[in-house]
């Protein structure tokens, strides 16, 4: 398709080029893990944190830990922790990535997370290592039905 | 094992003491109405009690608490009536209070000790005139019940042809509802007409009556605010009494969650955190719950061993003190706290967010030398190192009506 659009007459912007080739990978979908974090594939704005029911589930969130900037995770490994009231929870990486931002808000106001979990209260901003890991995590009807099935 | 246990249980409901181990998760007289109302329910010692409410998290219920009232069902917890004429004789060898001095209707807090001199649970004892009211924690009461039951064999056979009588009952029905916080005078007043409640002060108890339903109270609580402790015996009049204290207009349910923070920061201890059997009161700074004359003359189990170190409280090994630290994540339960050089010096044996403090808090054991308020001390947390210092407690002012 591109060698197409490259051959014509037709001389596109360039940045219509770039738009088209980043169109091809980009796919916005937000992703669900049995862990219950979420994952927002956006291209650079790729962002991760854990699901409201999660945080529901965690109550009052008193304090966040979370990584250096620059640091790679595989699947599934720890790279956070966040703590409630009662307890400290690992927080994992849903799919294999490098962290290229902490969410800073959350040093001054963990609750955040309770207030926003699936926008404001973002943990990590992330660049993906491996798409591939993507097609084993849940799309948010599957996630629905996980949670159901996990209630009984 | 087992079968020993059962048979110093005597005269009491084997079901209770059986189930809060082995047997079937125990409900309270108003569990149905801690579900109606949200609560969210996990099994603790062998009942089955409310965490929280969805209505509000653990930190709103600790500032609802603090602002206005809060019931909660604490009827996990064992009572007794012991009753006799050695039952003070008898009593007074068991815990660290001059059970003798304690006047009709005033309520001590106090603990048992073993022959070490540790800690087997913090209680509550009331002299309600012709017997002794005991309220015991939850998840020691088999073991403070054979505990109490040993010993008055030892006391029987020490007495002899003296001995004249002393007969321990457990209230297995009984339900303890408390409603604490600063409007919880208004809230007594108004459902038991008791105008003169505002003259009862903190650690009194009384008789009272809530739409025919006869009780007996305390003024006391576990969170550091004025509040009663309501003790009724028939689970219906229980439900009764409950349902009509949630419909007060200024009261909330709060669950273990809350009550566990509410105690942290008001410096209450914890059984089982702060206190176990291999921790004496002269360590748990809990010196002051060793009446004076106690103090010199002994006269309570384990007192020997522990002589030394009332006489001189410097000489312990470790103490309890309150800390606070700068920042972070909270410090939990069995943490290792250092000093600035980076040696280990004591262990977290409480430890968590303070709503109103805004910094995590918690209680330490650390050497005497150690314990001096505003030293500077170092907690490891996941590996790294939080900085914090040693505080006064509590670490919110308390607001007992004294």
């Amino acid at each position: 398709m591109l060698n197409k659009l490259t051959k014509t007459n037709f001389k596109p912007q360039s940045f219509a080029v770039v738009g088209v080739s980043s169109l091809l990978k980009r796919n916005f979908v937000k992703y669900y893990t049995q862990n219950h974090e979420w994952i927002d594939v956006n291209g650079k704005e790729t962002k991760s944190g854990i699901s409201e029911k999660a945080a529901k589930d965690l109550g009052d969130i008193v304090y966040v830990e979370l990584p250096e900037v620059g640091e790679t995770f595989p699947k599934d490994e720890t790279y956070g922790v966040i703590e409630s009231v009662k307890a400290a929870s690992d927080v994992y990486m849903p799919v294999e990535s490098e962290i290229i931002e902490v969410n800073e808000k959350l040093i001054d106001d963990p609750g955040l997370v309770n207030q926003s979990a699936e926008t404001e209260g973002w943990l990590i901003k992330v660049v993906i290592k491996n798409h591939d890991e993507l097609k084993s995590l849940m799309n948010k009807e599957e996630y629905v039905k996980f949670c159901e099935q996990e209630e009984h | 094992m087992l079968s020993n246990s059962l048979q110093l249980l005597g005269n009491t409901s084997v079901s209770r003491f059986f189930s809060a181990h082995h047997g079937p998760i125990l409900k309270t007289a108003l569990n149905d109405l801690h579900k109606a109302h949200g609560g969210k329910m996990v099994p603790f010692c062998g009942w089955e009690m409310p965490i929280k409410y969805n209505d509000l998290s653990i930190i709103q219920s600790h500032v609802h608490t603090r602002l206005y009232a809060s019931l909660f069902d604490v009827s996990h917890m064992g009572a007794y009536r012991i009753y006799g004429p050695d039952r003070v004789k008898f009593f007074n060898r068991l815990v660290v209070a001059d059970v003798d001095a304690i006047k009709p209707w005033d309520n001590k807090l106090t603990c048992f000790t073993n022959e070490n001199g540790g800690i087997i649970d913090d209680c509550m004892v009331c002299n309600k005139e012709d017997h002794l009211y005991l309220v015991v924690n939850a998840g020691s009461q088999p073991k403070d019940h054979i505990h109490i039951t040993k010993q008055l064999e030892i006391f029987k056979s020490e007495m002899g042809s003296k001995y004249r009588g002393v007969q321990i009952n457990f209230i297995d029905q009984m339900s303890l509802l408390a409603i604490q916080g600063p409007l919880s005078q208004r809230i007594m007043q108004r459902l038991t007409g008791m105008k003169k409640l505002n003259k009862m002060k903190f650690m009194k108890a009384a008789k009272g009556k809530i739409d025919n339903v006869n009780f007996e109270f305390g003024r006391w609580g576990y969170t550091g605010e004025d509040g009663f402790e309501l003790a009724i015996e028939n689970p219906k009049d229980a439900l009764k009494i409950g349902e009509l204290l949630i419909n007060q207009p200024e009261v909330k349910f709060a669950g273990l969650g809350a009550r566990d923070s509410l105690r942290l920061e008001s410096g209450l201890c914890l059984y089982g955190n702060d206190m176990t059997e291999e921790i004496n009161p002269v360590e748990a700074s809990l010196m002051w719950l060793i009446s004076k004359k106690k103090r010199k003359e002994g006269g309570f189990v384990g007192y020997e061993k522990i002589k030394s170190q009332i006489l001189k409280p410097k000489s312990v090994k470790q103490k309890r003190v309150g800390f606070e630290l700068n920042g972070g994540a909270p410090a939990r339960h069995n943490a290792e706290v250092y000093d600035m050089e980076g040696k280990k010096i004591g262990w977290v044996s409480s430890g968590g967010p303070s709503p109103l403090v805004k910094k995590p808090i918690g209680m330490c054991f650390v050497p005497p030398k150690f314990a001096k308020l505003g030293t500077q001390i170092q907690i490891k947390i996941r590996k790294k190192m939080s900085t914090g210092k040693i505080v006064r407690m509590p670490f919110y002012p308390d607001s007992y009506y004294k």
